[in-house]
């Protein structure tokens, strides 16, 4: 689905040029999630922001690929990457209020995104929009759709920045920590929405994160990477019941352990494993 | 022996005509050399209760008493005289440091203020001390803090707030914008620095884990009120509240399958504009029968030292049952 | 370490210390700078090939020679000498006019960034104050207390001074929001250590390109009132009162007399301007 190989990307500063990841190598496999979990300063995003081209105008991909679908992304034309980039590949960013255009409706900016790669009459588009707000557990979509990104509270804005990525039923989906700045009650609830949207359309994920119990829970691969470098990859079961490098070894040891994780009453009492 | 008491504390923020009631009669006393926790989302009042034990800002009802002295009657004079003895850690490390001010006259300032007595040279050799005390070294003192990693940054704010001492540090989320391979030493260090100086702490926190490993007891807000508190390990383990259950359920374990059933919550959390007058979660409670929206529901105790605002708590001291996933 | 625990520094050390490193590899900062200090050395020390208060009754109206590089003027004063000479007095009047607004405004400003009901009401007094068209009223003081060239400094003072103290109020009050300053109140700082050791510093940033930005209008300002005749005494030179000398002769066709003191206000205005735009990019960039 998506190979990335050799990837290298740097930035111009004032100090002069700094490597931001140094050949990053691997692999999204069709159908499965992928995880990338690094520290601050390990490359994660910078990985992502090279395969989906939106690297900040003082960064610069040097060498490498990422192949999806058979065409290297790291080589096209702005143009064509513009338009794999929402037809093919969703992207959820972390700050949602971000992604969304604070002056524009929400329903303006569904319209944007599909008139972007099709023609669709006005009537359609408003079926469209809140069926899709529906899929994504906003209630009341026709009010949702009037209103403005600010009236929104930071897990809808999530939502329906969710909903705007899977518009046109990419078949990857990329999110870069996509609950990082939401509420921890919410987290989850935006956890399993990707999730069950990811296993519904039979999409691959690649969601890059800094907490590992993220990945425990929703990856089936994951990517460690720790200063611009892939320090291991492999299977979640795999890498976590038994690191093979000690970076991720640490990592796993610095997660406070959880005394109370097998013996808290579930909600009908008895414990429920998945 | 309790160093800090907060009896039913109170306060009303008024932001352009409307108001804000971010604690709604929170009580909560803290031991000498305890780590009490107090957990909440944001929006739960949890910092605004910090600042009032701070006496950063005076509560619109309720006492906070310190070591016997009821805040709210000290002079200006006599409350900065006492932040010598109660200091603070703040979530944010690099902007909770002056950008223009070297790292070591940074960590010097409390000295400067309330040990004027100090020689110029006693206050370095003070100074160096904490600083190697926290895990750097002299080298960083003339440093501007732009030039230190996160969790150096916040190993200063950490030495500026216990170069005087204080018998209780007020701890706002220390650790939650640090990396997890940093966030663990500094937690190590604060546990340190507690043992041999016996500080009491209030740890204030979104994060259920780093709780479990630093506090001896917990009190869980929610919309400015506390719905449960009790020994850590005891709500932790045997969670009676639902909203506990569901920032529990919220915590996701790195063992591979170990993921638990999640309690859903409806929506998001309500603006606190108005004081409850039904139990803080109805509305979203997955539990909720029809009394939980007739009055405001309080603190009962359900256990040894173990409290829960929670009308189906407390039927034959049983965990909730609550109904099917979704 | 460097720096000794709590030395207590002198009121303008950070300014020096930010100015310093400012001034390393910045083009607009070099060439600004650089200009406006050539101008200045140059006004004291040049060799000036005439003596600027003394006419030559036989050289009037002399066009631009050899002899008079920029030519003479009715009294047969030499042009070059006086334009040259002008930044005597000129440009260390407008130095000193920002300087004396700086000080004003911070310490007017500074204190002013505690929100309160006094605070505001000085405010709205500012604006009311500021909404007079300032020049004519600094013009009309200096009128009425005397033709002295410190009142000059005093119109200085009454233009820039509210520019300074709202400025700085207003990057003050951004600044006490800071989480740094909830901590220094935490450990127990007085208000007034708050302002002077952790605000203050951090509004010399805006106040550096402001001050560069000052100057400038203090040079236009000081031209002003010298074309208008106020704040000097005949013979000595300044650029306002050379440009109003020769605004006369221009009519019949002595040009020369005019442009060269309008050329100096340029220049000094263009390198004022040249520093505080390399200065605001100093500032952005780190």
């Amino acid at each position: 689905m998506l190979r990335v190989t050799g990837l290298t990307s740097q930035f111009r500063g004032r100090a002069g040029v700094v490597r931001a990841i140094d050949d990053v190598t691997f692999e999204v496999p069709e159908g499965e999630s992928v995880g990338i979990v690094g520290e601050t300063g390990s490359g994660k995003s910078v990985t992502i922001r090279s395969v989906l081209g939106l690297l900040p105008s003082y960064g610069e991909v040097v060498s490498g690929s990422a192949e999806f679908e058979g065409t290297d992304l790291v080589r096209l034309n702005r143009a064509r990457l513009r338009e794999i980039r929402g037809a093919r590949i969703g992207f959820v960013a972390q700050n949602p209020f971000g992604s969304l255009n604070p002056v524009l409706s929400i329903e303006k900016q569904f319209r944007n995104v599909v008139r972007a790669h099709r023609r669709i009459s006005r009537t359609d588009l408003r079926d469209l929009a809140v069926e899709r707000l529906e899929s994504v557990q906003v209630r009341g979509p026709e009010r949702v759709l009037r209103g403005y990104a600010h009236e929104l509270s930071g897990g809808m804005a999530q939502r329906v920045v969710i909903a705007l990525a899977m518009l046109h039923d990419p078949s990857l989906v990329i999110a870069d920590e996509p609950t990082t700045a939401l509420d921890v009650t919410v987290q989850r609830q935006i956890l399993d929405l990707i999730d069950a949207q990811v296993k519904q359309g039979r999409r691959s994920l690649l969601l890059v994160t800094h907490d590992l119990g993220v990945v425990a829970q929703y990856c089936h691969r994951v990517v460690v990477m720790k200063s611009g470098k892939v320090v291991e990859t492999g299977l979640v079961a795999d890498v976590f019941s038994d690191p093979s490098h000690d970076y991720t070894r640490q990592l796993l040891a610095a997660v406070p352990p959880a005394p109370w994780a097998d013996d808290v009453p579930s909600l009908s009492g008895q414990e429920v494993h998945r | 022996m309790s160093i800090m008491q907060l009896h039913d504390v109170h306060q009303v923020f008024r932001r352009g005509g409307k108001e804000v009631h971010a604690v709604n009669g929170v009580s909560l006393s803290v031991g000498k050399g305890e780590t009490v926790a107090v957990i909440g989302e944001s929006g739960s009042g949890k910092s605004t209760l910090g600042r009032v034990a701070l006496g950063l800002i005076t509560p619109t009802s309720g006492d906070v008493v310190f070591d016997g002295i009821r805040l709210g009657s000290l002079s200006k004079k006599d409350m900065r005289a006492l932040r010598s003895r109660i200091q603070v850690v703040f979530q944010e490390p690099y902007e909770s440091l002056n950008p223009r001010i070297k790292v070591g006259d940074i960590v010097a300032e409390p000295l400067v203020i309330h040990r004027p007595e100090m020689s110029r040279a006693q206050r370095r050799d003070a100074v160096v001390a904490m600083l190697e005390r926290v895990g750097l070294t002299a080298e960083h003192a003339g440093r501007l803090p732009r030039n230190l990693s996160g969790g150096q940054q916040q190993r200063i704010g950490i030495a500026r707030a216990i170069i005087t001492e204080p018998e209780l540090v007020v701890l706002d989320e220390p650790t939650s914008s640090l990396d997890v391979s940093v966030r663990a030493r500094v937690l190590d260090l604060l546990r340190d620095l507690q043992r041999e100086r016996e500080i009491s702490y209030v740890f204030i926190s979104h994060d259920l884990a780093t709780v479990g490993l630093i506090s001896d007891r917990v009190a869980v807000m929610y919309l400015g009120k506390v719905v449960e508190q009790g020994p850590t390990h005891e709500v932790l383990t045997h969670p009676r509240h639902p909203y506990t259950k569901a920032l529990l359920s919220a915590t996701l374990s790195t063992v591979v399958g170990q993921k638990r059933q999640h309690v859903p919550l409806r929506g998001e959390i309500p603006n606190p504009s108005k004081a409850p007058t039904k139990c803080v979660l109805s509305g979203r409670c997955p539990v909720e029968i029809a009394e939980c929206s007739s009055w405001p529901v309080d603190l009962l105790p359900v256990a040894e030292r173990h409290d829960v605002a929670c009308l189906l708590a407390d039927v034959g001291r049983q965990p909730v049952e609550l109904g099917g996933p979704r | 370490m460097s720096n000794p625990a709590g030395v207590r520094q002198p009121f303008f050390a950070p300014f020096v210390t930010r100015s310093a490193r400012y001034v390393r590899a910045s083009p607009g900062i070099v060439a600004g700078g650089g200009l406006l200090l050539f101008m200045l050395l140059a006004s004291f020390l040049a060799p000036l090939p005439h003596d600027p208060i003394t006419p030559d009754p036989t050289a009037v109206l002399q066009a631009p020679s050899a002899e008079y590089v920029f030519g003479t003027d009715a009294n047969g004063f030499d042009v070059f000498s006086r334009v040259i000479a002008a930044g005597r007095s000129d440009l260390p009047l407008a130095l000193m006019g920002t300087l004396a607004s700086l000080v004003i405004g911070l310490l007017i400003g500074l204190p002013l960034s505690v929100k309160s009901r006094w605070s505001e009401g000085f405010m709205r007094a500012l604006d009311a104050f500021q909404s007079f068209p300032l020049i004519v009223l600094s013009v009309t003081i200096v009128s009425l207390t005397g033709n002295d060239i410190q009142n000059i400094l005093y119109a200085i003072v009454i233009i820039n001074g509210p520019r300074f103290i709202r400025l700085i109020r207003g990057e003050a009050l951004s600044i006490r929001d800071g989480r740094f300053i909830e901590a220094a109140i935490a450990t127990g700082a007085r208000p007034r250590r708050v302002v002077f050791r952790h605000i203050m510093p951090n509004v010399v940033d805006v106040c550096l390109v402001q001050c560069s930005l000052t100057t400038a209008n203090a040079v236009i300002v000081i031209a002003a009132l010298n074309f208008l005749g106020i704040g000097v005494s005949p013979p000595t030179p300044t650029w306002g009162s050379m440009v109003q000398v020769g605004a006369q002769a221009i009519s019949t066709g002595q040009w020369w007399i005019a442009i060269w003191p309008g050329v100096a206000i340029f220049l000094a205005i263009a390198s004022l301007n040249m520093l505080a735009n390399g200065i605001q990019r100093q500032v952005e960039g780190s």
